[in-house]
Order: structure tokens, then C-alpha cells, then sequence
């Protein structure tokens, strides 16, 4: 049944470097295995698979060609994540604290249940080679910007990576995630601790034939805060998860996504956030363009659980046609446990709206430009910081 | 400056304009009543370029050159403006922004060099003085959230800002009190001047009371019915549409 | 819609019937034929042979009943569903006078009957009440009578019992039977299809708007028996008609299963308009009995131009279950779906709608309203899908959720999905409590705080009531004022 897991399984790169790791480590990813093998390869029955083509993921032959990312400024602190490793700046400033991932004691990563439809991520768990654990001190001066590149150079198959990254009590930090090249499956585990403030930034601008999987888990303490800024913009497939975990009160999850499909994109962008506890909030916005024949599915999804009293949402999902062979889907959805609650969700699928057009066109700006600048409107929406 | 002759409209599927015929010199300013439903706002869009408003017979010129042939952002950079009836809602653009994407298209569609944006925001906060409104509208999305007031303001200040030599004014006096409808006018009257022309369309004499037109046409049932002076204007707030008929 | 809706309504009639709680919960004491529990291929030839039908039908239902067989039960909804014993219920009960002989006028109806649905407030008697409202009454597994036969017949309009129509009208049933919900469309449409009891047949011809209101009231009486209707309307071209249903039972310590199947068809130009009032036994206090509604209800906008608009108010039923939808095949057709769900107590509801548009400029509005209330469980699941050719479709959604108490949950599934660049699909949706400033100003003006929840909630609903036909709104407004019972606290 788990036929695709498997494939995934046998197209692991040989994973020597695992020889030095803890034996309960080993026996983990063991386990994790074991749990792939009941479960089905992912489909279009399984939710989040329903609008994307999950056979791609077993695409051969996909192209070399990347879209160019500018480099970091001087000022970041750069790791590059490949298919062969991490490559950790020779410089590490006082306040950061960088560790492989498999040396972490007790390590977080299965904070996050999986399920099966979390299948492709999951596999993750079991196949990660490498990644770091960060661990970011609460005196990180608050420009700082740790910047994590992804690049791999095997375009074929598929590299693991995990990362966790700390931030402590009252820390405020930038982390820009860039994806390069190659054909990464990356499961990051964000701890803030109480009313340190995450900004993040994540740029997955594809060349047509690229993929990308990526879940991004957010544990958030007390007061702590994430502005999260997502751009996904072409490639064959991308396959976002966030994943969001509210473990104190009066904490903020923001984030702001916009999402491109050109050509034959599938771009899967879906957001679960948790209220297990008063007083949060979180706020998602989703801007997503299709154009050509390319695909996106929004979903945006709060949970909030009996006596979360105090528990704000909004989600705002808005997309935009621009092709007659594109297709959109869109689904917000709460399920509320809790009455003290201010929820609400909006979610659009039109195209552009022509008699705008036509007003910017009546003050003398040609159709082009003013679709462009509708369009640039559009995503600035999203735009959060 | 403008000349239509004889034309023929459809809105959508609708033949609104039937036999038109209208010229206008530099410097004049023409009111356009008549009741609802007569063709007036389609006069108004047939002239901006409305994708949904066609010719059928006739033809427009502006300066000598084919109007109906032009793209709408083309008649604006020859100097023709629409203040809409509705204005529409942009979202997310800002209208200090916009307004400069749209002075610089006109001026480049012209073969002038754009301006900076320094330079362009000084320009327009004079005018916004002149106008005596406020410029927090600068920052805000084009017409988002505006009252219907504050939207046909916007539409006289854009107005003042791109200065055309044709204005279309589509009943920008509904729906303002008095103090609106002032500045409304106030604006228009900085405006004439003797290369600059105004077509004012409005159901009511009202607007007439502080904008002194040159001419005043009744449009009904597609046609100019009857051309005159202010007078006509004054005879119709009296005697109403009806007397049309007779 | 009409101005008559905007009537106000008398609140004493509403406070009057709102006295009693589930004042429909009694039993009548009728001889009945009912078959013994059990669910097989013998158990389907024996309701067909009982109801003398044609080999094709019986051949329809064996079919479904294999499918069936082979179908997983669906666990989507968002909904605890124990299993169901599916050999522990009788498929077959009616009252003995009926089953020996139809009465072929209302006079012959048991008088039993005929009290228990004057109790019910539905008077059979074609003078009363409902004098406008023409009713087909649903006893059981069967239909009992039907009235205002004569003047529906004077207008070519046909409204009988779904049995009576087999017989009567074979080839029109033939013909569109399980063309809008095909027997293997899913579970509970399949187990419907094999073992359907009785229902109601509409018939509008072509160019005819129907004279009167046609409702039929179903009624599940006899106990170890599910009530599996299935119901048929074909609305010719050009033709009208307004249809409302009712439902209720005795209350029961035992869960009954009530799996019904409903077929609209408009063709060209035809417009229906289907409403319900939903009020089976919800179960008590604890949450026990109470029937499970699981019920497929689809129109197919055939023809061009026509209109399908489903009302609901579900303020009963233990589990509902149910997703009234339409299909917009005829360029410019238009669905609606007004639904207000209630749920108090335990019980859970998981009800919405499916709006396809397959034509051009096809339109369709979802206005839902669900109440959450004690330990009850309410979503709204919905989808909206817009084909490819399906140009300027247009689709508008607003979903609001109220919450009543700590205990309960309100959840809102919302699928769209667009593949035409000129349509145009909008969703909005919020979940809330009842405002204390709403409260407290309600109580400033001495209002008590009863009422005024009733009041609000009332308001809240208010877009849904207004489609209802008077007669209805009445009933759902003193529903929901029954149903809300215990909300404070």
C-alpha cells in the first residue's frame, strides 16, 4: 500500500554518516518506518492531497535550472543546508548556538503527531540525514538574521532535512529560509519561548520543472509571537504545511502568504493552527495567483478547544484566476469548542476585477501596466512585515 | 475639439444612443440633462471607452483624431477624463501611487519625461490645498471606504491633478450636501480656462447654480431633444421632463 | 420572497406552541402489520410484493441492495455515529386498515389516524387550518392519504403517494427514478433505494404553476422501524410549485434510523421551492434516543433557466445528516440553500450543501445559520464547484455560527473550488456567542434573558425564516424557542 514511502525509501542517499548517531535516535527513525509502511502513499482521498498531483513526487528527470537568489547580506549568519551536509559559518556570534540536529539530547522532533495525511512529511521523520539544532539566546540583537539555504545539487532525488530551532525567552530574531536548488523535504520545529518574537521569512521561488515539500511546526509559549512571511512561486510542485501549536496564552501567530502558479505549478499552501489555550490569536491571510494550467489549494484551518476562551482568528483567503485552464481551490475551516470566541474567514476565487481595469486604464495607464499593478495590489495584501 | 456625429449606441445588449450629434470647442462648457434612463452616463462611457458601451453608426472625433479607436488609457493621454458616475474601488492601490502611474502613462503616451516622485507629491499637495481637501486621501486605497462624497471629491481631484482638455463630469453632483457640492464646483471653476472643455451630465439645474454652462442640451430617449442656453436649464428645474413629451 | 413572509408574526401563536416540549412525542395506539427486523434479499422481495410492484423496480432495488452490501459506511462527517444494526430494524410498517386495503378516500382513514395528525396540527380535513395547503400524510412505511386530490388533478397537477404513482404513472417514475441521486451515489442512498417504503410523488406539468402548497408530513410511529421515503418532483418546462415537509415521532428510548432520498427536477424555466421543518425526536436531556436522519436530498437544475431554492429548519433528530444540493446543468439556473440547524442537548448535526455549476451564468446563494446549544456538535459542510464551462457562474456563501454554552462546539467545512476564470465564488463566515452588549440591552429594557436569547437567536435566523411560506415560519420560530429550552445555565 505505502508503495510511494517505499520508493521514497529506496531512493535514500546513503546515509553513512548516520553510523555515529545515538542509538535511540536509530531506533527512532526505525520505528517511524515501520508506521510509514501502514500507511497509504498519498492521494487524492486524503485531504491535503486533493488538489495537488502526488505522483509527481515520484517525477524523474526533473531540470537543473534554478531561479537565482540574491545572496545574504554580509551581516547574516548563512547555513547551508545540501545534500551533502550542513555548512555552519565559520563565525558563530555568541548569542546562536549551533549543534547537529541528531545531537540534540532529547530531541523535539516528534513533538508533532503525524498523521496520514501528513504522509509526505512524515516520511521526514524517518528519512532526515541531516539539519541543525539552533538555539538562539535572549541578548540575539534584534536585527540579527539568520538566513538557512537550502541547496542541493541532485535534482532527482529527494534530501531529508530537520532543523530545530530555539529562540529564548524574549528574543526577537529574523530567520530567512531560501530555497535554493534541489529537491528538498525539510521539517523545521520552532520553539518560542515566552514572548520571544519570530520573524521569518520563506522564499520558494521555483524554476518550472522544481519541487519542494516543507512542514514548518510552531510551538508557541506564553506572549510569545511569529510574523511569518511566505512567497511560493512556481516550480512542478510545492507542498507547504504550517503547523501551528499554542502552548501558553496572549501569544500571536500572523502570517501572510502569497502563491504563484504559473505553467503546470501545483502549490499546495495549508495552514492548521491549535488554540489549546485562552487568549491567542492568530490571523492568516493567503493571496494566491493560477495562471496557465497551474493549481492551488489554500487551506487554512483553526482549531480552538473547549474553555480556549479568548481565542481570536481571521482567516482571509483570497485568489485570483488568470487562466482559462487554472484552477483554485479554497477552504477555510474552524471547528470552535469554545464560545468565548471572535472568529471569522473570508475566502474569494474570481479573477481580476475588469472594471478596475478599466478605471485605471479612463486615468491613462495602459491594460498591461494596470493589470500588473492589481495584481502587485493583490499580493501586497499578504504582506505582513 | 469634439465632434460626434450621428451616432448610435448599444449598452450591453441595449441600444441606448439613437442619432447623437454634439460639438464642442476649447474652452466651452456643455451641460447634458435629462431625465434617467435617457442615455446620458452612456454618452459619458462611449467617450472614456467602457468596454461595454459600442458605436454602431457614427463617429467621434477629438482633435482630429478617431476617439472610438482608441484604448481608454489612450483618450486619457489625449487628454480626455471621466469623472465616474460610481467610482470604483481598487483595493490595496494606493492613490498617491496610482495617481502618479497614471500622470507619468499620460505623460510618456505624450512623449514628455515622467516626474519624480518628490516633485509629484509636492505638485499634489498644492492642488490638494487649492482644493480645499484633505490629504489623508493620498494614503489610502483608490476610493476604498470612501463615502460616495469623499468619492466624487477624489474624482474632481484626480481631475486636478492630470488637468485634461476634455472633463466628463457624470453626475458628480447626486448624492452631495451643499457644502460638497461647493467644493465640487470650486474645483471645476479652477479648472476652466480656454483650451480646457467640460461636458457636465446632471439630472438636476443644481450644479448649474455654481457652474455657469455656455450651453445645455436635453438628452431623451438616446437624442438631443433641445438645445439652449442656462435658460433651457432653469426652464426644465421648473417644468420637469414631461413637458418633453408634449 | 414574498411580501407575505415579511408579515410579522403573531407571538402568541408562537408561545402557545412553543408551551409543550416535543409535544409531537406521543405514541398512537394503532394495529399495525409490520414485517419482522432483518435485512436481506427476502426482506426487499417482500416489500415489493407488498406493494405489488413491476419487476424493473424490484430489479432497481436488488441492485442497490448489492451495492449497498459492498459500500463502507461514509465516516467524514464530523459526527459520532454508533453502529447501526442494520438486521435489528424492521423495513416495513402500516397501519392494518391500510395494509388490507388502501382507502382510496380520506374518508376511510382509520380515525385513529386522522387524530393523530389533528394532534399534530395537521388536519387532514381539506376545511381547516391548512385549507390552502394541499398534504400528503406519511404514516409509517406508508402513505395514509392525501388531499385536495381532485382540485391538483383539475390543474393536470399530480401529488399521490410514491406507491400510488408505480401504479398510476409507472413510466414517469421510471423514467426519473434515481436520475438525480443514482442508488449508488452513497451508503444511505443505497440502503434508501433497496428498501424505500412509501414518499411522495409531484408531478407539475409544463406551463402550470401549481395551485396550492403541497406538503406531505411524515410520521414514524410503530418502534424497531426505520422510515425510508423516497420522494419525486418533476417540474415540466415553464411549471411552478412550492413544496414543505414536515416530520416527527414519538419519543423513544431507542435511536430509530430515518434514511430518506429526494429527487427535484426542473426543466427549462421551472422553478421549485422545497422546505422543511425538521422535528424528529431529538433524544433527551442525556442524550438518549432520538432518530438518525441521514438523508440525501439533491435537485438537478435540468433546463435552462430554472430554479431550485431548498429552506430547511432542523431543530430535531438525534444525528442529522444531510446536504440538500443542486446541480446547475441548464445555462442560467440558480440553486439556493437557506438552512437553519439547531442543536441542543447531544445531539450533532452535520448538514450543508453542494451548489455544482456545470452551465453558463449559473447562480447560486448559501445562506446558512447554525445554533450550538448545550453539548450539542453543529457544522456546516459545503462545497461549491465551478466547472470549466461554467462562465461567469456565480456563487455567494455566508455562514454564521452562533455558540450557546461552554459545551458545545460550532464548525464550519467549507470546500470551493474554481476552474472558470470569469466566475466568481465568494465564502464569508463567522463564529460567535451572543454579544453581551446585545444581552445586556435586551436586559436594560426588561427584557428576560429567555427571551431575549430567543429574541436574538431569532434575529439571527431571520434571513433563513423570510424564505419559509407563513405557515412554516410560524412552526420553525416556535421550534426553535422549544429547542433552545435550557440554553441558559
Amino acid at each position: 500500500m505505502a508503495g510511494l514511502t517505499f520508493d521514497w525509501l529506496a531512493a535514500v542517499n546513503e546515509q553513512s554518516e548516520k553510523n555515529n548517531w545515538p542509538e535511540g535516535l536509530l531506533n527512532k527513525q526505525q520505528s517511524a518506518i515501520e508506521v510509514l509502511k501502514n500507511w497509504q502513499a498519498p492521494n487524492r482521498k486524503s485531504e491535503y492531497w486533493r488538489y495537488s498531483d502526488a505522483g509527481r513526487l515520484k517525477k524523474d528527470s526533473l531540470g537543473h535550472e534554478w531561479v537565482a537568489v540574491p545572496e545574504p547580506e554580509e551581516t547574516s549568519v548563512v547555513i547551508s543546508l545540501t545534500e551533502q551536509g550542513v555548512q555552519s559559518p565559520s563565525h558563530v556570534p555568541d548569542w546562536l548556538e549551533i549543534k547537529p540536529v541528531h545531537a540534540v539530547d532529547q530531541p523535539d522532533w516528534s513533538a508533532l503527531k503525524a498523521t496520514p495525511e501528513l504522509v509526505v512529511q512524515a516520511s521526514n521523520e524517518a528519512l532526515f540525514s541531516h539539519g541543525v539544532a539552533l538555539s538562539v539566546a535572549s541578548g540575539a540583537p534584534k536585527n540579527a538574521t539568520i538566513v538557512l539555504r537550502y541547496a542541493a545539487d541532485e535534482p532527482n532525488q529527494w534530501t531529508y532535512v530537520r532543523n530545530i530551532i530555539s529562540l529564548e525567552a524574549g528574543a526577537e530574531i529574523t530567520v530567512d529560509e531560501q530555497v535554493v536548488a534541489g529537491r528538498i523535504n525539510v521539517n523545521n520545529f520552532y520553539q518560542i519561548a515566552d514572548g520571544a518574537h519570530l520573524k521569518r521569512h520563506q522564499q520558494v521561488v521555483l524554476a518550472a520543472d522544481q519541487q519542494h515539500v516543507a512542514l514548518h511546526h510552531f510551538s508557541l509559549h506564553n506572549e510569545a509571537q511569529v510574523t511569518s512571511q511566505n512567497r511560493h512561486e512556481g516550480g512542478d510542485l510545492q507542498h507547504h504545511v504550517h503547523w501551528v501549536d499554542f502552548l501558553g496564552e496572549q501569544a500571536e501567530y500572523k502570517a501572510g502568504s502569497i502563491n504563484k502558479a504559473t505553467n503546470s505549478t501545483h502549490i499546495s499552501d495549508i495552514v492548521m493552527v491549535n488554540h489549546q489555550h485562552k487568549n491567542n490569536r492568530s490571523e492568516v491571510i493567503h493571496r494566491s495567483l493560477a495562471d496557465d494550467s497551474g493549481q492551488v489549494f489554500n487551506n487554512a484551518k483553526a482549531v480552538v478547544v473547549k474553555h480556549a476562551d479568548g481565542s481570536e482568528i481571521d482567516q482571509d483567503l483570497k485568489n485570483i484566476l488568470l487562466s482559462e485552464d487554472a484552477k483554485i481551490a479554497s477552504k477555510p475551516e474552524m471547528e470552535v469548542y469554545a464560545d468565548e470566541v471572535i472568529a471569522a474567514h473570508g475566502s474569494t476565487i474570481g479573477t481580476l476585477d475588469e472594471e478596475a481595469v478599466f478605471y485605471l486604464q479612463s486615468r491613462g495607464i495602459p491594460a498591461d501596466t494596470a493589470r500588473d499593478m492589481m495584481m502587485v495590489s493583490f499580493e501586497q495584501e499578504a504582506l505582513i512585515c | 475639439m469634439l465632434e460626434i456625429k450621428n451616432i448610435h449606441a448599444k449598452a450591453g445588449d441595449k441600444d441606448i444612443l439613437k442619432n447623437l450629434n454634439l460639438t464642442v470647442k476649447p474652452g466651452e462648457v456643455h451641460a447634458i440633462m435629462g431625465p434617467n434612463g435617457s442615455g446620458k452616463s452612456t454618452l459619458g462611457n462611449l467617450l472614456a471607452g467602457m468596454p461595454h458601451v459600442q458605436a454602431t453608426e457614427g463617429s467621434v472625433s477629438f482633435k482630429g483624431k478617431d476617439l472610438l479607436e482608441l484604448e481608454p488609457e489612450e483618450r486619457a493621454g489625449e487628454g480626455v477624463f471621466l469623472a465616474f458616475q460610481y467610482p470604483v474601488e481598487i483595493p490595496g492601490v494606493n492613490n498617491m501611487y496610482f495617481l502618479r502611474t497614471a500622470y507619468n502613462a499620460q505623460r510618456k503616451y505624450r512623449g514628455q519625461d515622467g516626474i519624480d516622485s518628490a516633485g509629484f507629491m509636492r505638485m499634489v499637495k498644492d492642488k490638494i490645498k487649492q482644493l480645499h481637501m484633505k490629504d489623508d486621501l493620498l494614503k489610502r486605497p483608490v476610493n476604498v471606504g470612501f463615502s460616495g462624497g469623499e468619492k466624487k471629491r477624489n474624482e474632481v481631484f484626480q481631475m486636478a491633478v492630470l488637468e485634461p482638455t476634455l472633463a466628463i463630469l457624470d453626475e458628480t453632483d447626486s448624492g452631495l450636501d451643499i457644502d460638497a457640492l461647493k467644493i465640487v464646483a470650486d474645483g471645476v471653476n479652477q479648472l476652466r480656462s480656454e483650451d480646457r472643455s467640460f461636458i457636465i451630465i446632471t439630472h438636476y439645474q443644481r450644479l448649474l447654480d455654481y457652474i455657469e454652462p455656455d450651453y445645455v442640451h436635453v438628452l431623451a430617449d438616446g437624442e438631443i431633444v433641445k438645445s439652449g442656453t442656462k435658460k433651457l436649464a432653469l426652464e426644465l428645474e421648473e417644468q420637469g421632463y414631461g413637458w418633453l413629451d408634449v | 420572497m414574498s411580501e407575505q413572509n415579511e408579515v410579522v408574526i403573531d407571538n402568541q401563536l408562537v408561545r402557545n406552541r412553543a408551551n409543550e416540549r416535543y409535544k409531537e412525542g406521543f405514541y398512537t395506539d394503532i394495529e399495525s402489520v409490520t414485517i419482522p427486523p432483518g435485512l436481506n434479499e427476502e426482506t426487499i422481495r417482500l416489500i415489493s410484493a407488498k406493494k405489488k410492484e413491476p419487476e424493473w423496480l424490484l430489479e432497481y432495488r436488488l441492485n442497490a441492495y448489492r451495492e449497498w452490501l459492498k459500500m463502507p459506511t461514509p465516516d467524514w462527517a464530523k459526527l459520532k455515529v454508533p453502529e447501526i444494526d442494520f438486521q435489528a430494524i424492521s423495513y416495513y410498517s402500516s397501519p392494518k386498515t391500510k395494509a388490507e386495503n388502501a382507502p382510496k378516500s380520506l374518508d376511510e382513514v382509520d380515525p385513529k389516524i386522522l387524530e393523530t395528525y389533528e394532534k399534530l396540527g395537521v388536519p387532514l380535513h381539506e376545511r381547516e387550518r391548512l385549507a390552502g395547503v394541499a398534504v400528503d400524510a406519511v404514516f409509517d412505511s406508508v402513505s395514509v392519504g392525501t388531499t385536495f386530490r381532485k382540485e391538483l388533478a383539475e390543474a393536470g397537477v399530480i401529488f399521490c403517494s410514491f406507491s400510488e404513482a408505480v401504479q398510476d404513472h409507472p413510466e414517469l417514475v421510471r423514467e426519473h427514478l434515481g436520475t438525480v441521486v443514482p442508488p449508488r451515489d452513497n451508503y444511505f442512498a443505497a440502503l434508501n433505494a433497496a428498501v424505500f417504503s412509501d414518499g411522495s410523488f409531484v408531478y407539475i406539468p409544463k406551463d402550470t404553476r401549481c395551485p396550492m402548497e403541497l406538503s406531505t408530513y411524515f410520521r414514524i410511529n410503530a418502534n424497531h422501524t426505520g422510515q425510508f421515503e423516497r420522494t419525486l418532483i418533476i417540474a415540466e418546462p415553464g411549471s411552478h410549485v412550492s413544496y414543505l415537509e414536515g416530520c416527527t415521532a414519538p419519543m423513544r428510548d431507542e435511536n430509530q434510523l430515518h434514511a430518506a432520498v429526494v429527487e427535484l427536477i426542473a426543466k427549462d424555466e421551472a422553478n421549485i421551492k422545497y422546505s422543511t421543518v425538521q422535528n424528529w425526536y431529538p433524544g433527551d436531556e442525556d442524550g438518549k434516543g432520538g432518530i438518525y436522519n441521514f438523508v440525501t436530498k439533491r435537485g438537478n437544475c435540468a433546463g435552462k433557466n430554472s430554479k431550485i431554492s431548498w429552506t430547511q429548519v432542523e431543530t430535531g433528530s438525534a444525528i442529522t445528516w444531510k446536504y440538500p444540493s443542486c446541480i446547475l446543468r441548464g445555462d442560467n439556473s440558480s440553486g439556493e440553500f437557506y438552512s437553519v440547524a439547531l442543536t441542543n442537548n447531544y445531539q450533532q448535526a452535520d448538514t450543508g450543501t453542494k451548489m455544482i455549476h456545470l452551465g453558463k451564468n449559473t447562480k447560486s446563494t448559501i445562506i446558512s445559520k447554525g445554533i450550538s446549544v448545550g453539548k450539542s456538535q453543529n457544522s456546516y459542510r459545503g462545497l461549491v464547484r465551478v466547472a470549466k464551462r461554467a462562465d461567469h457562474a456565480k456563487n455567494f456563501t455566508q455562514c454564521d455560527s452562533l455558540l450557546i454554552g461552554k459545551e458545545c462546539g460550532a464548525h464550519t467545512f467549507p470546500y470551493t473550488e474554481s476552474a472558470n476564470m470569469t466566475a466568481q465564488v465568494e465564502h464569508e463566515a463567522t463564529t460567535s456567542k451572543i454579544s453581551e452588549d446585545q444581552m445586556n440591552y435586551c436586559l436594560q429594557r426588561g427584557i428576560p434573558e429567555e427571551e431575549a436569547i430567543s429574541l436574538i437567536v431569532d434575529g439571527f435566523c431571520k434571513q433563513v425564516f423570510k424564505e419559509l411560506p407563513m405557515e412554516f415560519a410560524v412552526e420553525a420560530k416556535a421550534l426553535l424557542d422549544v429547542s433552545l429550552e435550557g440554553a441558559i445555565g
